[in-house]
């Protein structure tokens, strides 16, 4: 179904993938690992014809049948226009086993029925899943597919490509970092680079001061009806308060669509609130959001992203990159690479102020969370910065914050 | 909603404001000519000017000006004589059978030969129609007359004129159009989508043209206004007895109610195509929000 002969891939900055080779047959399921930049996107990318053009390829990577990718960047993967149920309809043989394969995933119909714009990357994640199973393919490409997941969510995900598999005969090719992943799909791992294990950084002492505090907030989203008036609809915030204290790092744990998103868009004052207050209002916020790749522009390179934020390229080699790197384009880098050079972008900018990390270390690979987590902790140890880590990753949540918050309905428990 | 509107109606009131400053605070008025004339009188001159209120300073007339509207007198031409609604009327019905279907033609071909280029990944098309956009209609009503008579095609009809701002209209429109559909077709969706064998007219109707007719829809006002200033100069040019003629020798001799009436007309053209374009785009673009505090 799948052959790859003697596969080899280079970008300018150098070699990714060197003389691959491995075929895959029906019911086949291969894991890739590897560490951040070491191809597998690449190989899925080609594998699904949709290939950087700026890649040079030599070899043969063929896949016969068809091909059922699942991207590992939510965003921009979904068109704007089209809710949720249509994206997958288009792609099913009917509305109604679009209907199922969302609710499967736990997507219910107020969620089918919404943009994407309105759902969170772990639910656009989903709605991917959903269209690459409904078309129905005889190979599933499938990219860090849980990466953006709480567990309940992962679950449901990780069954529903089993399901589909076993019934269909079909082949999965699937890239992860959570090598958990590969175990509970009985998959045969094909490292690309191995891992270093090295425990995270402890988290530091924190002072005392207070930084700032959140004072009762409350944020109820409007929709609009049909003559374009707004209607409440969403209580996201009901009465939140919170002290934040210089150089403490704070876990904010709760499912999907609890207020954690709000509450980080509020503090970054991104979106107003109903009531409640912020205070002092002058502490430098920064926010990296679930993809912080995203923030990078496209068109420039490191050095440009990094100089917006007064940082030297000097900060690349203390997230674990090569200062050398600092003149290549964003786009040259892999998403896990791109998401470092973002974090240790956000919290230069914040320090001595707050930055909050709303899911970014998610989707990251051990090695970059790792690099990431010590360059926020230096900073916290110099500048009395404080950090507030959105997360579903318990494992996160206990070995990085100095204490865990956990948040449902808009209430802080 | 209603507040958009209203903001729409203010920003008319405006434009007629600027339009009456700018006429007045420019040197002379209607009779500046007439002084010139040996036969007649300074004083008479003097009393004409009076009589129109022509001596008073320009708050004063405008605010009469204003006044005069809401009675719906929109004042009288001072080189014909006639009320200027009666003098303007039958010469806009005149431009709009040319504007409208004009311009409306513009876009039907310049979106299906953009969308037609861009499908074909043609490049070729891009830079004529950016010579043919930046080129002066001066130039290309030339060649249009020029191929009237060779072909002895009768000048005093409708085609010219029709040919003309079709030719002023489709390359602007055609530019925008093809640079839209050509991002849309390399954005990340529409590619992945294509990667799962979705059928080509799905794919074109679900996917690339609503992406692609965003950027489109604001197009909307600009080529219109562009649309009328074309069709201004390009009727004088080839004697369609329109706006264009009668706005053109209106300014030349400050005969300022049928200026300030014409301007105040396309003004207002102009401000309800802009609102109905950002309708559209609301009802089209879900990621929209009318209300302030929906953030972003």
């Amino acid at each position: 179904m799948v052959v790859v002969d003697q596969l080899r891939v280079s970008y300018a900055g150098g070699c990714v993938l060197d003389s691959l080779s491995f075929t895959l047959r029906p019911g086949d399921r291969v894991g890739i690992s590897g560490a951040s930049g070491s191809g597998k996107t690449t190989l899925l990318t080609i594998l699904a014809g949709l290939g950087n053009p700026s890649a040079k390829v030599s070899g043969r990577a063929a896949v016969a049948g068809k091909v059922g990718y699942i991207p590992q960047e939510a965003t921009h993967s979904l068109s704007p226009f089209l809710r949720a149920i249509d994206q997958v309809a288009e792609f099913a043989k009917s509305r109604d086993e679009a209907a199922s394969l969302l609710s499967r995933l736990g997507l219910d119909e107020r969620r089918r029925n919404s943009f994407p714009h309105q759902l969170s990357g772990g639910e656009r994640q989903r709605v991917l899943i959903a269209q690459a199973l409904a078309m129905r393919p005889s190979v599933v490409l499938a990219d860090e597919p849980t990466a953006n997941l709480d567990e309940a969510a992962e679950a449901s995900a990780i069954a529903a490509i089993d399901d589909y598999l076993m019934k269909s005969g079909g082949a999965l090719l699937i890239a992860s970092h959570q090598e958990s992943v590969f175990a509970r799909l009985q998959c045969r791992i094909h490292r690309l680079t191995p891992f270093t294990e090295t425990p995270l950084p402890p988290a530091h002492a924190a002072a005392a001061e207070l930084l700032l505090r959140v004072d009762r907030l409350t944020k109820t989203y409007c929709h609009r009806d049909f003559f374009l008036r707004s209607r409440p609809a969403v209580c996201a915030l009901a009465g939140v308060s919170l002290d934040i204290h210089r150089g403490e790092t704070i876990a904010l744990v709760g499912p999907s669509g609890s207020g954690k998103t709000t509450l980080a868009r509020c503090l970054a004052r991104r979106e107003t609130w109903d009531s409640g207050e912020i205070s002092p209002g002058e502490v430098r916020v920064q926010l990296a959001q679930q993809e912080p790749s995203e923030s990078l522009n496209p068109r420039g390179t490191i050095a440009a992203a990094l100089g917006e934020a007064q940082a030297s390229p000097d900060v690349l080699e203390s997230v674990g990159l090569s200062a050398t790197w600092a003149n290549r384009r964003v786009t040259d880098l892999s998403e896990g690479q791109r998401a470092r050079v973002a974090i240790a972008r956000s919290a230069c900018a914040a320090r001595g102020g707050l930055l909050i990390l709303d899911e970014s270390l998610a989707s990251l690979d051990p090695d970059s969370i790792r690099a990431a987590a010590g360059h926020i902790c230096e900073l916290q140890r110099e500048s009395g910065m404080a950090c507030l880590l959105i997360t579903h990753r318990a494992d996160l949540a206990q070995s990085l914050a100095h204490r865990i918050l956990s948040i449902r309905e808009g209430r802080l428990e | 909603m209603i507040r958009r509107a209203l903001a729409s109606l203010l920003q008319i009131v405006a434009i007629s404001a600027i339009a009456f400053f700018l006429f007045s605070v420019a040197p002379g008025d209607f009779y500046s000519a007439e002084r010139l004339s040996p036969q007649l009188h300074g004083r008479s001159i003097e009393q004409w000017r009076a009589a129109r209120g022509l001596d008073r300073p320009w708050p004063v007339r405008y605010a009469r000006w204003i006044e005069s509207c809401a009675r719906g007198d929109f004042g009288t031409s001072l080189a014909y004589g006639i009320p200027v609604t009666r003098l303007v009327a039958p010469r806009v019905v005149r431009s709009a059978v040319i504007l409208f279907p004009a311009w409306i033609f513009g876009w039907i071909v310049a979106v299906c030969t953009a969308a037609w280029a861009a499908r074909r990944r043609d490049r070729m098309l891009e830079p004529a129609m950016t010579i043919l956009n930046m080129s002066p209609e001066v130039i290309v009503v030339s060649v249009l007359l020029w191929i009237g008579v060779a072909l002895r095609i009768p000048l005093e009809r409708a085609w010219l004129p029709s040919m003309g701002l079709i030719l002023a209209i489709a390359p602007l429109v055609f530019i925008h159009a093809f640079r839209a559909v050509s991002e849309a077709q390399s954005a990340n969706f529409v590619r992945i989508a294509a990667s799962r064998g979705i059928a080509s007219r799905r794919l074109w109707i679900r996917f690339i043209l609503p992406a692609a007719a965003n950027p489109l829809i604001s197009l909307i006002g600009p080529s219109l206004a562009a649309a009328i200033g074309s069709s201004l100069v390009i009727e004088a040019m080839s004697g369609w007895p329109g706006l264009g003629p009668l706005f053109l020798e209106a300014v030349q001799s400050r005969d300022y109610d049928v200026v300030q009436a014409v301007v105040v007309m396309l003004g207002a053209v102009l401000t309800f195509t802009n609102l109905a374009a950002d309708l559209i785009l609301y009802r089209l673009d879900p990621r929209i929000h009318l209300n302030t505090d929906g953030a972003h």
